[in-house]
């Protein structure tokens, strides 16, 4: 286990779209890390940022939200909802020194699954790279 | 006329001419405290003092209490709010918590308030004294580094550093409202004084955010800055834009299984009690920091003193300028997290 750090990421992915991409992955057999905890969500627009933070807080080395495209809501706006506060939070993040590069907000369509998967592999090396969250491993906040 | 009685007297003025039915100010509970109150008779008008340095909390909370099932619909309130209230009722207004109908606002230059607890045993001075020096350095944080000692959203403007202190119509119900009570107003704003007030706010800011890079940025110093909330959630009940009539951080949602509880601990090195300090404190920042008027209520009602009022602020800053929003600036200016433009914000998607 020398230097085998392996990155935990939460995905909270859209029912609509990258969750469809993953389960397609999935049954086309296509091979992606198994690093990625993957919640299903009905729309990236229902993810309250406070989620992300519990999830970072315990834990999580990362956080991927997974929505569809630009103009392809199933409930019409809630992607750009979902954008507006990941701007918010990736903002806050960003003052107080925290490392907003965990949060990572990705526009996956259901017939997406090669996007899916390369999606996956880049951001599990990418956090593999930035090593463990130091935010989870504080008792104290 | 001193500065209190030019303001007290048009309330007065305004009670007896039955213009409007109440006005809602600062009012003296005891020599050492005050809150803000709704008063409907002229005489009670000696007892109120809209610029003693006291913030008892955001008044504009007060006028959400008034409003909220209905506004008043036969008589109408004069509101005397300090130019951070104002922002909060304007945030308010646009929130839909805050109906905005038969309400004559008023605001004043502020030259800020003196923390709560140097009252703890002497008595609050009044606005007159308290304006007589306006260099004064023994206010709060939050306002000796203030964006807004002077801001123009309501009706009427009242002037309080410049010559002659005059009063200055900024609607058409302002303008309507001083001709009505043969009260002298300017059109014209004055604001040599103001300028040099602001200009050491802003420079008082610069040097705020100075520090807070050093003392407050990074995990290792955000862990200290928070390290002895106890989670009382003061800071969120005192918000005025905290205005869920249910906080999700005092759900049930806070609640696992004993496993679980062992489980986190396991993984951060213990739990803490109370826990969540953390998720509260960055949850709170992504609910309202869009709409926050760094008006530092919450600072004043911390029993800990947790710098957090600072903080936010600063935070908040940064968050609306991602919107290029200022809260409160403006009545017809979107809350960023009630709407969204199809072509923006792009570089939030993908690796960063």
């Amino acid at each position: 286990m020398a230097d085998g750090f392996e990155p935990k990421i939460v995905g909270f992915f859209c029912n609509w779209c990258t969750s469809t991409a993953a389960d397609m992955a999935g049954t086309s057999r296509m091979k992606y890390p198994p690093n990625v905890r993957p919640i299903r969500v009905m729309c990236s627009g229902s993810v309250d940022p406070s989620y992300i933070i519990r999830a970072l807080l315990s834990g999580a080395d990362a956080v991927m939200v997974g929505g569809c495209h630009p103009g392809d809501c199933h409930y019409i706006s809630g992607n750009y909802k979902a954008r507006r506060r990941i701007a918010v939070l990736k903002s806050i993040f960003d003052t107080l020194g925290l490392e907003p590069e965990r949060i990572y907000l990705e526009w996956i369509s259901a017939s997406e699954a090669k996007k899916f998967v390369e999606t996956i592999k880049k951001f599990t090396e990418r956090v593999r790279q930035m090593g463990p969250n130091k935010l989870a491993q504080r008792w104290e906040f | 006329m001193s500065l209190t009685e030019k303001i007290n007297s048009v309330c007065r003025s305004a009670l007896e001419k039955g213009l409007v039915g109440g006005v809602v100010t600062l009012r003296r509970t005891a020599e050492n405290a005050a809150v803000h109150a709704l008063v409907t008779k002229p005489d009670q008008i000696e007892e109120t003092d809209p610029l003693m340095p006291y913030f008892p909390g955001n008044g504009a909370d007060f006028v959400k209490k008034l409003t909220r099932i209905a506004p008043p619909r036969n008589k109408k309130i004069l509101v005397i709010l300090r130019p951070c209230e104002m922002r909060a009722a304007v945030e308010l207004t646009k929130l839909a918590q805050i109906q905005n109908e038969n309400i004559v606002w008023m605001t004043f230059d502020c030259l800020g308030t003196v923390p709560r607890k140097e009252f703890e045993d002497k008595p609050i001075p009044g606005g007159d004294e308290f304006y007589a020096d306006l260099n004064r350095e023994d206010i709060r944080p939050l306002c000796a580094t203030c964006d807004f000692v002077r801001t123009n959203t309501a009706d009427i403007g009242f002037l309080a550093f410049e010559d002659g202190a005059p009063f200055v119509a900024y609607t058409e119900t302002g303008k309507q409202f001083l001709s009505e009570l043969g009260v002298e107003f300017s059109e014209k704003v004055a604001d040599d004084k103001f300028n040099q007030i602001q200009q050491k706010r802003n420079q008082n800011k610069a040097e705020l955010y100075e520090r807070l890079e050093k003392e407050v940025k990074g995990i290792d110093n955000l862990v200290k800055t928070f390290a002895r909330c106890v989670n009382c959630h003061n800071c969120m009940t005192n918000c005025p834009i905290c205005f869920c009539r249910e906080c999700f951080f005092e759900s049930e949602a806070m609640d696992f299984e004993g496993d679980i509880f062992l489980d986190l601990a396991e993984r951060r090195g213990g739990l803490r009690a109370p826990t969540d300090v953390g998720l509260f404190h960055l949850g709170r920042m992504s609910h309202m920091a869009t709409s926050c008027v760094a008006c530092g209520a919450c600072e004043e009602a911390c029993p800990e003193g947790i710098i957090v009022g600072q903080v936010f602020k600063w935070v908040s800053e940064n968050v609306q300028k991602v919107f290029d929003y200022v809260a409160g600036r403006d009545w017809e200016e979107e809350v960023p997290l009630r709407t969204f433009r199809e072509d923006e914000l792009t570089e939030v998607t993908g690796m960063s």
